[in-house]
């Protein structure tokens, strides 16, 4: 487990793929990784080893049933398949001229009792009591005998099966049979479109305000504007668009193509009938030819196209005419199409965010998932931002238990954290991890720590930028004469320090060697030493017209103060530490910390308090 | 115990050709001792088939019919392999239409990777035996409800009062803390 992307890429695949809750662009993605990596077959070869060695081991070995009576006499003639297919035809026949005059229990015992397979029976069997279910129980509201007796039937089923050992196919075994068609349209000529998976979504129509049905159906020239959450929309022509709130889309009478008004989509073409798949922008037109891509409206008008696999063209528009050559944009390029449509230039790479099919993936799982679960959909959100320079998830106690792995994709292999002191502990949610510190040892030398790798140049430095340090944390018991200055996350006395103040059990911001605290105060109002897993975020937001900065200071996702103050100088070799104070060797940390990111950028409000309120929610 | 010869009623009748037994005990000897291998194998070829079973009966039905043509300075899983992998093939030809069937390619490389792998494979099941026994007993109890009673998941599920999902997440955590343990294991040589 080496090379982290790649297992952290493909490993959720290949659990669904074993579990079966794989879906088609998950699978694509995975054959893809499966042809090109040895590591990653290697990998799923582990898994699937492991996967199928788990029976014996835990219970019992696979049960095979089928009667051999000699084996020396030349090639099975047994095609089990057969038998139990042949089977099923002839019960459903006989279903179908029965109807409600059926007696399920009878009609199985006759037709299964001598399968000469009976797991592919019993298989066979669910798939055709789900067909009943479907054809002659689910339309009649009128609880007739046959319907009782076929629901009957099925809870006899489990039971039997929660003591025979029969197969664990049941529940998929319903989609062999599920003649219901896709789009039940009654005109489908005119559907072009589909809204195949929603997460947290709303949306404003023409026909109002609020949640759409699973599988709507869109017509040509429909427009939708999703105002919350995730949607997936899937063309007639098996092209997929990832939405991501705010955006409002328009459907055009094209099956392969579709019109992003204001906000941003993943496109991704799924099948070969999709290559050639258009986004039509107000000046912008981006065709895929087999790839993965993003694109942007902005509220300015203008389109930004960002390719993460293979490669797009992409043309300016101008009423409708084409106003520019079309240019190739291949994977890792951003290109910036102007409002009129008629400039197209480099984009910067870091100015968008795009939720993209992995994403959307975990974050569709996370409507019915654990709370870990759904911390991981946000952590990937994390991950992605671009102006994320430092996040510790604190989730790599397996691969790596002496250093905290670096998430953010901005700033691949740099800034680790080497731990001297701290023990892995319980997090703040069930199954999540977290490093405890002790405010213990020597005095003279640094207490319980981990220091930023690469820290101690200006790689972290934000002259006369904005910045943003959060931190979940909770305070331990330590001696009422160690409260003071305990660092939960500093760079020196010399830059800034997020850490506990004096004797009054508060959090404060401290920057530069007189520390706010002297004549300014960004500390806290609530008294966070409780014994709770607190959120504390300190934000910088640099005024580029003036020599200010303002400072503010949240705990638990509310603002408790701000200051404005001249800007200062936060450069210093001096590392990032969590836990301690390279300046302070006394100073150090008592508790637990949880989760830390650095953004390059200053938070707002409404961030800091959505990432808290997602946690509170998750609280078990 | 291995289940082809759970079924097999040979081997309580009197014989007549004590060199057909003999060669039926090496073959099953053989057998028991690579049976894992060989399910692996096709579990690796075919993740989500629920004629796995079926499968490795039928491979190893056909490896009994061909076994006078085994090399015995061969390996024994090597050539078991081979066979199953036809027998693979052919089954993906009548499921065609199913969904997450690997293509050629991804099939073609994992079938002729996977047997040189089978003594890697091999120590990974031995040191699973271990991880397993440092899981909590309601891990364990988990782990043998989803993989033994013969209920999916959803049932599980239902009987926990859980979501599908949820048990979905937590046995994946299990797998991978499972597989984590396994990786440390052989790292230590095997004395973890």
């Amino acid at each position: 487990m080496s090379d982290r992307p790649i297992t952290h890429e493909v490993l959720p695949l290949i659990e669904g793929l074993l579990d079966g809750t794989i879906g088609d662009t998950g699978f694509a993605r995975l054959e893809t990784i499966l042809l090109v990596s040895t590591e990653a077959r290697a990998l799923y070869r582990s898994y699937t080893n492991l996967h199928a060695a788990l029976p014996g081991i835990v219970g019992h070995a696979p049960r095979l049933s089928i009667q051999i009576t000699d084996v020396g006499s030349g090639p099975a003639s047994l095609e089990p398949h057969e038998v139990a297919n042949d089977q099923l035809m002839q019960f459903l026949t006989q279903v179908e001229d029965q109807g409600e005059d059926l007696d399920p229990m009878a009609l199985a015992t006759e037709r299964f009792s001598t399968s000469q397979n009976p797991s592919s029976a019993k298989r066979e069997y669910l798939s055709a009591l789900m067909y009943l279910y479907q054809h002659y129980v689910k339309p009649h509201i009128v609880w007739t005998a046959a319907s009782a007796a076929a629901l009957l039937l099925c809870a006899v089923l489990a039971i039997v099966f929660l003591t025979d050992g029969g197969p664990p196919e049941i529940a998929e075994g319903p989609e062999a049979l599920d003649l219901t068609p896709m789009f039940p349209s009654p005109d489908p000529h005119r559907v072009v479109a589909t809204v195949t998976d929603q997460v947290n979504a709303q949306w404003v129509t023409a026909n109002g305000e609020g949640a759409l049905p699973d599988r709507m159906l869109l017509a040509i020239n429909q427009r939708l504007t999703l105002v919350q959450g995730f949607a997936k929309i899937t063309t007639m022509r098996g092209a997929t668009v990832l939405l991501q709130a705010p955006a409002t889309i328009e459907t055009t009478d094209n099956a392969n193509a579709i019109r992003l008004l204001r906000g941003r989509l993943v496109g991704r073409c799924e099948t070969p009938g999709s290559k050639g798949f258009v986004v039509h922008t107000p000046n912008a037109r981006i065709i895929d030819v087999g790839t993965e891509f993003g694109v942007a409206v902005s509220k300015l008008g203008e389109t930004v196209a960002s390719v993460f696999e293979g490669e797009v063209e992409l043309t300016g528009m101008t009423n409708g005419q084409a106003s520019t050559d079309g240019l190739s944009v291949r994977a890792g390029q951003f290109k910036r199409v102007d409002p009129t449509g008629m400039r197209v230039d480099d984009a910067d790479p870091l100015s968008i965010a795009f939720v993209r099919g992995q994403d959307f993936d975990l974050l569709s799982d996370s409507a019915n998932a654990l709370t870990y679960d759904r911390w991981l959909a946000q952590s990937m959100e994390i991950r992605r931002d671009p102006s994320a320079v430092l996040y510790y998830t604190f989730d790599n106690e397996d691969q790596s238990p002496h250093r905290l792995i670096n998430q953010a994709a901005g700033t691949p292999g740099s800034f680790d954290g080497q731990i001297n002191g701290p023990t892995w502990a319980d997090g703040r949610l069930p199954g999540k991890r977290a490093l405890r510190f002790r405010a213990t040892g020597l005095r003279d030398r640094l207490g319980q720590h981990v220091e930023v790798l690469g820290s101690r140049s200006d790689a972290l430095d934000f002259p006369k930028q904005s910045f943003s340090v959060a931190a979940w944390f909770k305070f331990g018991d330590a001696e009422e004469g160690l409260k003071n200055f305990m660092p939960i996350i500093t760079r020196g006395d010399e830059s800034w320090r997020l850490q506990s103040f004096e004797d009054q059990e508060k959090v404060t911001w401290d920057v530069d060697s007189e520390g706010l605290q002297k004549d300014h105060n960004v500390t806290s109002r609530s008294e966070p030493f409780d014994g709770e897993w607190r959120f504390v975020v300190a934000v910088v937001e640099a005024d580029p017209e003036s020599n200010h900065t303002t400072h503010r200071l949240y705990v638990d996702g509310q603002r408790e103060t701000t200051y404005q103050l001249d800007q200062k100088r936060l450069e210093t070799s001096s590392p990032v530490m969590l836990g301690a104070n390279s300046d302070q060797v006394d100073h150090r940390f008592d508790g637990l910390l949880d989760e830390v990111i650095i953004f390059g950028r200053a938070l707002t409000d409404e961030e800091i308090s959505a990432m808290y309120e997602l946690n509170y929610q998750w609280k078990e | 115990m291995f289940p082809f010869i759970a079924s097999h009623s040979r081997m309580n009748q009197p014989s007549s050709n004590p060199d057909r037994d003999q060669t039926y005990e090496r073959f099953t000897s053989l057998l028991v001792t690579h049976q894992p291998t060989i399910l692996g194998f096709i579990r690796t070829l075919l993740p989500q088939s629920p004629d796995i079973e079926d499968l490795l009966q039928k491979t190893c039905l056909v490896a009994w019919q061909k076994f006078d043509q085994f090399d015995p300075a061969t390996k024994f899983s090597t050539w078991a392999c081979q066979i199953a992998y036809f027998e693979v093939k052919n089954y993906m030809r009548t499921k065609a239409r199913d969904r997450h069937l690997f293509s050629d390619e991804v099939l073609d490389q994992l079938a002729e990777e996977t047997p040189r792998d089978a003594d890697r494979l091999a120590a990974e099941r031995a040191a699973l035996h271990k991880c397993v026994e440092k899981l909590v007993p309601d891990e364990r109890d988990l782990l043998a409800q989803a993989y033994t009673t013969g209920t999916t998941i959803r049932d599980i599920a239902g009987m926990l009062g859980r979501s599908a999902n949820s048990l979905y997440k937590q046995l994946n955590r299990i797998r991978r803390r499972l597989y984590s343990c396994i990786t440390k294991h052989l790292e230590q040589g095997g004395s973890a």
